[in-house]
């Protein structure tokens, strides 16, 4: 059974596995990453292709949809200007995933309110408005299981890589699709009804 | 609900969570080109290198200013190839049979370097400029003050006393200075001979400094004191004494401390004979080594006084 903090989202599992996760030994990430620390913008390039989806997806799960590939931008070029203070390069991954919470979090202490709807039918070939009602009810979910939902559904990952790429353990992510999919059914059920 | 296509997309397709992610595909990211990005630009190697690069050129161009600033013989070369422009500590001078310089410090003198010379910088300080002379012949005209100018020998350091002098070594390791103006001391191992202007001393490795003597003494004089200093021959002595005239009473100042308490007293009624014996000063205290009687009979050659002496040894680098 997990073990909620109060107004957090987060269960003490999952924030246990995470800091167990960063230090399980990756050795493909710790040479991207070496060599991205020295300038290298291949090893950059192949990072960014890596892990842009779990980037892309945390923030889906917090931003509105219209500012979320201008923060993946923003992100990656953060995470590359503080790359030289990460100790541990095998913690990358959850390391980025940080930096992307916290650019969220940051954006909604200083961005307006928009209307997502509507400039996301702007663009040439908008999403269906029905994808904006499903994606309002995943960000209603408990945080911990919004962002799973988020990188399954959304950004396509599997629940393995989802575990690789957060920093979770599988048996967390595991739990999180499970519940959070049983939650979100019943969210859209009872908007069927009404 | 098919759990394991919701774990890792394996088995059969579950139509809700196909349904949900065909809806929401679209809102997923697209994958495009990463953002550009450089390393800042005090972290790219051809910038690290290139600052490296300067402070190694700084620091270099200090240190060549430093070392060129450093103090230094000035070399000119009078006859001969040597190249060299400076002598500084630790550096040295070679000349060969058709070769010589003239080396000069502005505060100690000047030093002609004749051919076939090996001649080096041991220490240049306020206090103390000393060369090395391994074989060859220099030419020294010192105006620094007495005790700050030495020339090593195999044998011997030779001590400016404020004078102008010729020191040769030869092939053997044999050193002999010879006196134009002034003094010179030859010191080793507390043995040490004055030389004063006109003289002589010759300085044998393994034996140190020898008998001084004045170059018009007799050529039987000279012989000698070169058997003596060659291998205290007794012989020798009684020549010495013999062929001593009143000025030659030096050679017999320093005979006196090192001939055999045997031959000492014919030494010391030889030079009594030369001199007069100042008060207080008797055959049986010198003859028990006395040392202040010997000081005593030093004064009476006017020659100086033995505290002027004392006053420049205790300047001696120790």
């Amino acid at each position: 059974m997990a073990i909620v903090l109060p107004n957090s989202g987060y269960d003490v599992e999952n924030t246990i596995a995470l800091f167990a996760a960063v230090n399980r030994p990756q050795q493909l990430q710790r040479s991207l990453v070496e060599r991205a620390r020295d300038g290298s913008r291949t090893a950059f390039g192949e990072l960014y292709e890596k892990y842009a989806r779990m980037v892309h997806g945390l923030l889906l799960a917090r931003v509105p949809h219209s500012e979320v590939e201008d923060m993946v931008q923003d992100v990656f070029l953060l995470a590359m200007r503080r790359l030289s203070s990460l100790r541990d390069e095998r913690a990358f991954a959850g390391w980025l995933a940080m930096i992307a919470r916290n650019q969220a979090i940051d954006y909604h202490r200083r961005a307006p309110k928009t209307a997502e709807l509507e400039e996301g039918m702007l663009r040439a070939n908008p999403p269906a408005p029905e994808a904006f009602k499903a994606l309002d009810a995943v960000r209603e979910l408990p945080e911990a299981y919004r962002e799973t939902l988020v990188l399954r559904l959304v950004e396509g990952l599997t629940g393995p890589e989802i575990a690789e790429q957060t920093g979770l353990t599988p048996d967390s992510v595991r739990v999180n699709l499970h519940r959070g999919m049983k939650m979100l059914r019943e969210k859209l059920e009872g908007r069927a009804a009404q | 609900m098919n759990e394991d296509y919701l774990w890792d997309k394996s088995g059969e397709p579950d139509p809700e969570v196909q349904q949900l992610e065909n809806l929401l595909a679209p809102l997923g990211h697209k994958p495009g080109k990463p953002p550009a990005w450089r390393l800042p630009i005090w972290r790219r190697p051809a910038v690290i290198l290139a600052i490296a690069a300067s402070v190694l050129a700084i620091f270099g161009a200090v240190w060549m200013v430093r070392h060129n600033n450093r103090p230094a013989w000035h070399v000119a070369v009078v006859e001969g190839t040597p190249s060299i422009t400076r002598l500084a500590k630790g550096g040295s001078i070679s000349t060969d049979a058709h070769s010589r310089a003239r080396i000069g410090l502005d505060e100690v003198g000047e030093v002609r370097v004749e051919p076939n010379t090996r001649l080096s910088v041991v220490a240049m300080q306020a206090d103390e400029h000393r060369l090395a002379l391994e074989h060859g012949t220099i030419h020294a005209l010192i105006w620094a003050p007495p005790g700050r100018f030495f020339v090593n020998t195999p044998s011997a350091q030779a001590v400016d006393l404020g004078c102008e002098y010729t020191l040769n070594v030869d092939e053997k390791g044999v050193g002999l200075v010879r006196v134009s103006v002034g003094w010179v001391a030859f010191e080793n191992n507390g043995r040490e001979s004055f030389i004063p202007a006109t003289a002589a001393c010759l300085t044998r490795p393994g034996k140190g400094p020898g008998i001084p003597y004045y170059e018009d003494a007799s050529a039987a004089l000279i012989d000698a004191v070169h058997r003596f200093d060659g291998n205290a021959d007794q012989p020798a002595v009684g020549v010495i004494i013999s062929e001593t005239r009143t000025r030659d009473a030096i050679s017999l100042w320093h005979l006196l401390r090192r001939v055999s308490p045997a031959d000492r007293g014919r030494v010391y009624d030889r030079l009594a004979q030369s001199i007069a014996v100042p008060p207080g000063v008797t055959r049986d205290g010198v003859m028990a080594g006395d040392a202040k009687m010997i000081d005593a009979l030093w004064d009476t050659l006017d020659l100086g006084n033995t505290s002027w002496w004392r006053m420049w040894k205790s300047r001696l680098p120790k």
